[in-house]
Formats: C-alpha cells, sequence, structure tokens
C-alpha cells in the first residue's frame, strides 16, 4: 500500500509541476505594468544628468460641461466619441416652462406700452407718463431676464471644437446643477503629465529642456520639451510631487487620453 | 491497485482543464478581453421637485411605451396653482371680450348715447389676457412635472420607490433600459491592446451563461481611460450581429477581437 501512496503522490507532483510550467505561457493576458511602486527617487534617475518619471497622456484642452439649472432633459444628440464643434447642441433640455414665462413677460410688456400710449394720447401730466414710461421699463427688463433664463437653461453647447470622451445623461433624466454631464476634449493634441516626479528632483527641472518619452501603449520613443511645472505639490502615496507638463514634437498617431508613459528630462545644461 | 489507477485518472482530467482554457488566447492578431452585457440605453428618471410619491404606476420588468405614465407625485399645491390660473385667464379672457363692444353711457327719452371704448383700453385687455393664458400655460407644465413618463419604449429595471414615500429633487427612483437592444462593454482591455482595436471590427463573443458563441463588432472605443485597481483600460463596446435570446444584463462573456 504503501508504495501506491507513494506513487500516487509522485504522480501527482510530476503532473503538477508539468502543467505550472505549460500553463503560464498560455494564461489570458493580465496587466503587469510597473506604474505606481517606480517612484523615481533614486532608481530611474541615477543618472545626474537627467530626471525620470511616469507620466499619463492628457489632452491640450478639456473641459467638464454641466447645467447651471435642474432640469427635464429632452433629447441627447451626441455619443461618445462623436467630434463637435464649437455652439453645437449636446444636450437640450424641456422649456415648457421658460418659454411660457417668456411669452407672459412678453404680453406684461405690451400691455404697459399700450397702457403708456394711452396715457400719452390722453395728455396727463408728466408724472403720470413717467410712472407709466418706468413700469414699461421695468417689464422690459423682465422680459430680457426671462429670455436669458430660456437661452441660458435650454441646452448645452459644445465650448470649443473636440470630441465627446463621456457622457453621463440619457434622455428624461434630471439634470443637476453644477454635476458633470458631458466631459469634451480637443483630442487634436495630446501632452504628457508626469505622475510621480518627487520634490528631490524637482528642482532640477525646467521650463524648456527636453525630454524623451516613451509610450508603452505604442511601444514608441518621442521626444517633446518642458512646457510646465507645477506651482503646487501634490501628495501620491505619501511622497511629494510635481506635475511636470511636457509637450510633444509631433503627435503621434493612436495615443488615447490616459495611456501611460515613461519620461526623461535632460537636465544638463 | 484500483486506488492507483483512479488517483492517475485524477490527475490527468486536472492536466487536461488546465489545458482547455487558455485555447481561446492563442490565436495571433486577435485581442481576448472580459466583457459584461449592458442594455444600449440607460435612464435614470427621477422628479425635479421633491415630495411625496402618491402613485407609482409600474412594476420591475413591466414593458413600458413612449409617453406612459411611471410615477406620480404628491402636489396638491400645484393643482391649486393650475386651477387658481384657469380661472384667472378665463376672468382676463372675458374681460377683454367685454371691451370688444360698445357701452351704453345713457339711455334719454328713448335714445341711447354710446360710449366708445378707446382702443388702447382694448388692446390693454387682449395683453392681459395673452399674459393670463401664458401664466396658465406656465402653470400647466409646472403641474405636469409632478408625473413622470416614459422617454422612449424600453423596459422598468428598476424600481427604487414605494407610494407615500419621500424622494428628494433628482433622486433617481425608476430605472429604464432597452433590453431589446443589448450590447457587450469590456472591462479588461489595457493600453497595450487597444492600439490594435479598429471601430467595425469582426469580435467572436462567447457566452459563460449560454455556452454559446456568436458574432459582433466593435461600434465604439472609448477616448478615456479607467483606472480599474492600478490598471489602466479602455472601455471598448460592441453590437451583436444578432442579439441572442436569454441573454440578461450582467451577464458575463469573452470576447475575442480581430
Amino acid at each position: 500500500m504503501k508504495k501506491i501512496y507513494l506513487s500516487t503522490v509522485l504522480v501527482f507532483a510530476v503532473l503538477l509541476s508539468a502543467c505550472s510550467s505549460a500553463a503560464t505561457p498560455t494564461a489570458l493576458p493580465t496587466v503587469s505594468l510597473d506604474g505606481g511602486n517606480t517612484t523615481s527617487n533614486n532608481n530611474q534617475s541615477d543618472d545626474a544628468n537627467s530626471v525620470s518619471a511616469s507620466a499619463v497622456v492628457v489632452p491640450v484642452k478639456d473641459a467638464q460641461l454641466a447645467f447651471s439649472a435642474i432640469g427635464r432633459v429632452t433629447a441627447v444628440d451626441v455619443k461618445v466619441g462623436d467630434k463637435v464643434t464649437a455652439g453645437q447642441t449636446l444636450v437640450t433640455l424641456d422649456t415648457t416652462i421658460l418659454e411660457a414665462r417668456v411669452r407672459e413677460a412678453e404680453a406684461n410688456l405690451l400691455a404697459a406700452q399700450v397702457d403708456l400710449k394711452y396715457k400719452k394720447r390722453l395728455g396727463l401730466d408728466p408724472v403720470h407718463l413717467e410712472t407709466a414710461e418706468a413700469e414699461v421699463a421695468r417689464r422690459q427688463a423682465l422680459l430680457d431676464a426671462a429670455n436669458a433664463t430660456l437661452a441660458a437653461q435650454s441646452k448645452l453647447v459644445a465650448p470649443f471644437d473636440g470630441t465627446i470622451v463621456s457622457l453621463e445623461i440619457a434622455p428624461a433624466e434630471t439634470v443637476i446643477p453644477g454635476k458633470t454631464v458631458i466631459v469634451l476634449g480637443d483630442l487634436s493634441k495630446y501632452k504628457v503629465e508626469t505622475t510621480d516626479l518627487s520634490e528631490r528632483d524637482i528642482t532640477r527641472v525646467q521650463v524648456g529642456q527636453s525630454a524623451t518619452v516613451f509610450i508603452e501603449a505604442l511601444g514608441e520613443e518621442f521626444t517633446g520639451k518642458v512646457t510646465d511645472i507645477a506651482r503646487t505639490s501634490t501628495t501620491l502615496g505619501g511622497d511629494v510631487v510635481f506635475k511636470v507638463t511636457i509637450e510633444l514634437d509631433d503627435q503621434p498617431t493612436g495615443l488615447l487620453w490616459g495611456m501611460s508613459a515613461d519620461v526623461r528630462i535632460e537636465t544638463a545644461n | 491497485m484500483k486506488k492507483f489507477y483512479g488517483s492517475v485518472f485524477l490527475g490527468l482530467l486536472i492536466v487536461l482543464s488546465l489545458f482547455a482554457t487558455p485555447v481561446f488566447a492563442a490565436q495571433n492578431g486577435s485581442v481576448v478581453a472580459s466583457a459584461v452585457i449592458v442594455p444600449a440605453q440607460i435612464s435614470h428618471i427621477s422628479f425635479l421637485t421633491a415630495g411625496l410619491v402618491k402613485e407609482v404606476a409600474v412594476q420591475e420588468g413591466d414593458e413600458v411605451k413612449a409617453g406612459q405614465t411611471l410615477a406620480i407625485l404628491d402636489a396638491p399645491d400645484l393643482e391649486y396653482n393650475m386651477v387658481a390660473a384657469q380661472e384667472a385667464y378665463r376672468s382676463a379672457q372675458a374681460n377683454a371680450t367685454l371691451q370688444r363692444y360698445k357701452r351704453v353711457k345713457d339711455i334719454r327719452k328713448g335714445k341711447i348715447f354710446w360710449d366708445v371704448v378707446p382702443p388702447e383700453v382694448r388692446q390693454y385687455a387682449d395683453a392681459q389676457a395673452a399674459s393670463a393664458q401664458a401664466a396658465m400655460e406656465a402653470a400647466q407644465a409646472t403641474l405636469a412635472q409632478s408625473t413622470l413618463t416614459a422617454p422612449y419604449d424600453a423596459t422598468v429595471a428598476a424600481v427604487d420607490v414605494l407610494a407615500g414615500e419621500y424622494i428628494n429633487q433628482g433622486q433617481s427612483i425608476i430605472t429604464l433600459a432597452s433590453l431589446n437592444t443589448l450590447q457587450l462593454e469590456t472591462t479588461d482591455l489595457t493600453e497595450r491592446d487597444i492600439t490594435k482595436i479598429k471601430v467595425g471590427a469582426p469580435v467572436k463573443i462567447f457566452i459563460e451563461s449560454l455556452n454559446a458563441t456568436m458574432d459582433g463588432k466593435v461600434i465604439t472605443v472609448s477616448p478615456i481611460a479607467n483606472s480599474v485597481g492600478g490598471d489602466i483600460v479602455f472601455k471598448v463596446t460592441i453590437a451583436f450581429t444578432e442579439q441572442p435570446k436569454g441573454l440578461l444584463w450582467g451577464m458575463t462573456a469573452e470576447v475575442t477581437i480581430e
């Protein structure tokens, strides 16, 4: 019996070792990015002439769009990935009430104008005319206000040419003031922002220094220049880091917002 | 000896099962990812004002048509406002109509003396009637906001409110989804693979729960990354060529994008 047990154990051991070596290379692709633990403090910037850091690809221009008042969505005219031009309507709200308020203000203005005309024709004394004139001016202002409210709360328009990056709204939903419903980005031009450049290295970095940027997703290296250094720090897992912005000399195709990159800034002069 | 053979057989089974799964990833030039089934359109419906819910007209799973009532908010003040505005309009209208007639100023010895209404008075009354009408329409629209209706033909995916409950402004109470058009969203497609994926690319979809493979194609590639547990992933949306039966929102799938 002992022999049998022994051989069983042996068979298992052999089989297990066999499958572990066989299964690893063909496993489903999983992510193994080195982001996060590669702080630039010591391990990357051994070179005295350069500073290395992890970075992320972001568009040069982006905006988080929101409504300023509560309202009901009647139509969402765009979808994620759509290219839009400045002034284009993105989301339309129900404006039945606001339109009625404008009509009410228009009618009120007309009544005041008629009243003034009548009093002038009757030749009333200046005091009465002045009151009537003031009333016309007041109602004109109310109409202007109603029109402005309608214009401001009826739709969301694109502030610049760009691409719809995210869409957090659907027809019949309620928009909450200040809550982002659309993220718009000008995806024609990207820049790179460092995420883990420590305070120890930041003193050596200056605007105008050249940098090489390795985009992991594309597997290629590009050149660029430091265009901005954050004026205030952020913390990353206990480290004090500063955001450095690098603009690429040429825009590679295939870049997407959020891709990771490794940058090396040449600090030697 | 029987035991020995049994254990060998068991060992072989384990090995075979381990070899069987990774077949998916073995194809060249394609990208494999996990995906989840989601409706093409989802709306989280809420009231514009806070208040007590008077009636919930639908249940989870109901098919609703565009314009169908979903829920009603108890809003007596809006109803009174509406009635008041209606009566104000009727009164203004009657006043305007009155100004159209000549008035009798005096009757002396069977002779009628007319008092002509100046045109401005008529116009003024007309303008006031128009104003009252617009105010009534505004009150009507405000009252209409206390009834939620379906914006398009859909299925009620969730109802998170009971009649009599107090709800806040903008609080989502009913979720509508177009369950007739389900699609897939990838959950773990990394930045390394995203560059290979083009809109329109054919996709093989394996639905685990249905144990079936079907065709689809890429309809959108998210322009922005999400961070999932430290990984940078991009969401790719895939439409079915033909939607299979028995598919449910939230089911998982393996997709192989060419």
